[in-house]
């Protein structure tokens, strides 16, 4: 399979009046056409911070891209003018946000805002623009497509906006749908129905799928790749099925016995002890050493690096060998 | 079997009836923005008057070829100085002009500086503050300095100072236009202010992240993303600011410096009360361009505090 996205070696700091934030540091991770990624991670490791590097929306100052490349269709993102960006936002890249009730333009109607990109970027008439769009609400499962393309967000339920997020950011077929939480703020009927819509519609589309997420659940449904971040650093990078069966960062397993069970005896749920470093303060070592109970003198002098310990299963702890559930 | 079926039938009807009912109390719940602020804009009295009145300026102004018969420029040196009767209803001035007629004229100037002043200060204002509110950082600071700058020239002195340099170049046809552009010119500050705080907030919201993540150019978020959202607080400071700018030009003009003769306005119709001898004799000269200027400048005020307390979704 070819690579669609390639990010190398991505490092995108803030710089705060307190000191340097390393939001994301040194992450590297593929994204094949066609498939789906999951990333994940608690809030503030760099989940977000990585998506928004793609697209280059970083606000600047004070973030800023300090090192890295990001291949997408052999064109280094990094390194690609200003205009060129924006014809790829929205066009060959999309975006979905987590909060669909503040991701519409209050103002607008509906139609206005899926048919503005398709005006912008496929240069369609505004009729076109329109029959378009329709067509794209119809694909997306909302019924009366075409009243619904005059109504106004406030008028529409939490889910079918994020029905309409999905369908504006396929509206030009992007090659890569970045999802930022994006069932996060729903609750879990709707849920299940918009991951299986964005599964229906990958297939339908052929368009790959970057799924951030902090629920491991989702990722088991959708992904075919995971990357687990920790601190603005990937610790662990495998297939779905590799990862949930044989996860070998600690981290990961403290995720993963997090997550209540349906079988077995009622026990009091684990959780992993501690909270996220102080991106300002990481501690000295791994960063995840604080938390770990595996930790050794080796962990908490020096960082380990992401090695491949099977094939495509990359972990970066140095006991990930003894290291299981 | 025939029975029965119908006995289904009306039972069906019967289930129909209601969630149609429930499907209408749905629909009128949802109020649009638009509908809401009509609504609330409704109960408000005291600001409906005030749009009345100021409606029946408009239209008298407007319509002045149809509600009078004179000319406004016209002058019968029969007929100078006449008090009210019946043909001249306030009256001749002192070169015979009937005095209605330029009142009813001298509206249509004030109003329509008052009108393009503020149509000046909204387009300079909105776009300063939609640059600064969305760009912030060195390009904010440079543009509210700039019109901290402008909000603090004192405005009479300056106005005036403009005025006397320009305004002699023109003739007196085309100084109404310099008086729009000075009021204009200087009244944008506040606006651009309001306009930066408000878009400050908006841009922080998602659907500005969203609209950037479609590749939508920084220009057109500003334009159609941004100030559309801000429209709301923009109608209602300029409501109230072509009351401001209606007093400006009167002020102006009756000094001499704004609109001068043989143009009517209301300002410079009240000139007349700077004569000892009429302001005494002669009420109906200075009256009535004065009970106008009150009226427009309190209807257009009236008008504009309903209009913010229905916009502010949180005033009841």
């Amino acid at each position: 399979m070819d690579k669609l996205l390639e990010v190398k070696d991505l490092k995108t700091y803030f710089y705060t009046d307190d000191g340097i934030v390393k939001a994301v540091d040194g992450v590297n991770f593929s994204v094949e056409s066609g498939k789906t990624i999951g990333i994940v991670g608690e809030s503030g490791c760099g989940k977000s911070i990585t998506a928004m590097s793609i697209l280059r929306l970083i606000p600047d100052p004070p973030g800023k891209i300090v090192n890295g490349e990001i291949f997408f269709n052999g064109k280094d993102l990094t390194k690609v003018s200003d205009e060129e960006i924006r014809h790829i936002r929205g066009n060959d890249i999309s975006m979905i946000f987590q909060e669909p009730m503040t991701s519409l333009n209050p103002v607008f109607t509906v139609g206005d805002q899926i048919m503005e990109a398709l005006i912008l970027h496929q240069k369609l008439s505004e009729e076109e623009a329109r029959k378009k769009a329709i067509q794209m609400i119809k694909l997306v499962g909302i019924p009366r497509a075409d009243k619904i393309v005059d109504e106004y967000p406030h008028q529409l339920s939490g889910g079918m906006r994020q029905r309409v997020m999905i369908a504006m950011a396929l509206s030009c077929q992007p090659k890569l749908l970045i999802a930022d939480e994006p069932t996060t703020a729903l609750d879990v009927t709707i849920q299940a129905q918009i991951l299986e819509l964005m599964n229906e519609l990958k297939n339908k589309l052929n368009t790959s799928i970057m799924l951030i997420t902090h629920d491991l659940g989702v990722v088991a449904e959708m992904s075919d790749h995971v990357i687990v971040m920790y601190s603005g650093k990937v610790v662990e990078d495998a297939p779905v099925e590799e990862l949930f069966k044989n996860p070998r960062h600690p981290y990961t397993i403290g995720l993963m016995n997090s997550i209540p069970s349906l079988i077995g005896e009622g026990k009091r749920l684990e959780s992993i002890k501690g909270a996220v470093p102080n991106p300002l303060y990481l501690p000295k070592g791994c960063y995840f050493h604080p938390r770990c109970k595996f930790a050794t003198d080796e962990c908490r002098n020096g960082q380990p690096e992401l090695r491949e310990i099977a094939s495509g299963h990359k972990v970066s702890c140095f006991r990930a060998e003894e290291v299981g559930r | 079997m025939e029975g029965g079926e119908q006995v289904t039938e009306k039972n069906l009807e019967i289930e129909k009836k209601p969630v149609n009912m429930n499907n209408n109390e749905a629909e009128q719940e949802i109020l649009s923005p638009w509908k809401m602020f009509v609504r609330k804009f409704k109960k408000n009295k005291v600001s409906i008057v005030g749009l009345i009145i100021l409606i029946i300026m408009i239209l008298s102004a407007l319509l002045a070829p149809i509600l009078t018969p004179y000319d406004p420029y016209e002058m019968d040196y029969s007929k100078i100085n006449e008090p009210p009767s019946k043909e001249h209803w306030l009256g001749t001035d002192e070169v015979g002009r009937d005095y209605l007629t330029r009142i009813l004229y001298g509206g249509r100037v004030s109003m329509k500086v008052g009108l393009f002043a503020v149509i000046i200060e909204i387009i300079i204002g909105a776009l300063i503050g939609g640059l600064a509110g969305y760009y912030g950082g060195w390009v904010d600071n440079i543009l509210m300095r700039f019109s901290e700058i402008v909000m603090s020239f004192p405005f009479l002195p300056l106005a005036i100072t403009i005025s006397a340099v320009i305004g002699t170049k023109v003739e007196p046809q085309r100084r109404m236009y310099i008086v729009m552009m000075i009021i204009g010119f200087l009244s944008w500050p506040g606006l651009a202010r309001m306009v930066r705080g408000q878009i400050l907030s908006l841009r922080e919201q998602e659907f500005v992240q969203a609209a950037r993540a479609l590749g939508i150019r920084d220009s057109k978020i500003i334009l159609r993303h941004l100030i559309p959202n801000t429209v709301g607080y923009i109608i209602v400071s300029a409501t109230l600011g072509m009351a401001g700018a209606i007093m400006s030009e009167s002020g102006l003009s009756f000094l001499g410096l704004g609109v001068t003769p043989p143009t009517p306005t209301w300002g410079n119709l009240i000139q007349n009360a700077r004569e000892v001898y009429i302001l005494r004799n002669r009420m109906w000269l200075w009256l009535p361009p004065g009970v106008c200027i009150f009226l427009a400048v309190m209807s257009i005020n009236l008008l504009g505090d309903g209009l913010r307390d229905a916009i502010d979704p949180k005033s009841k």
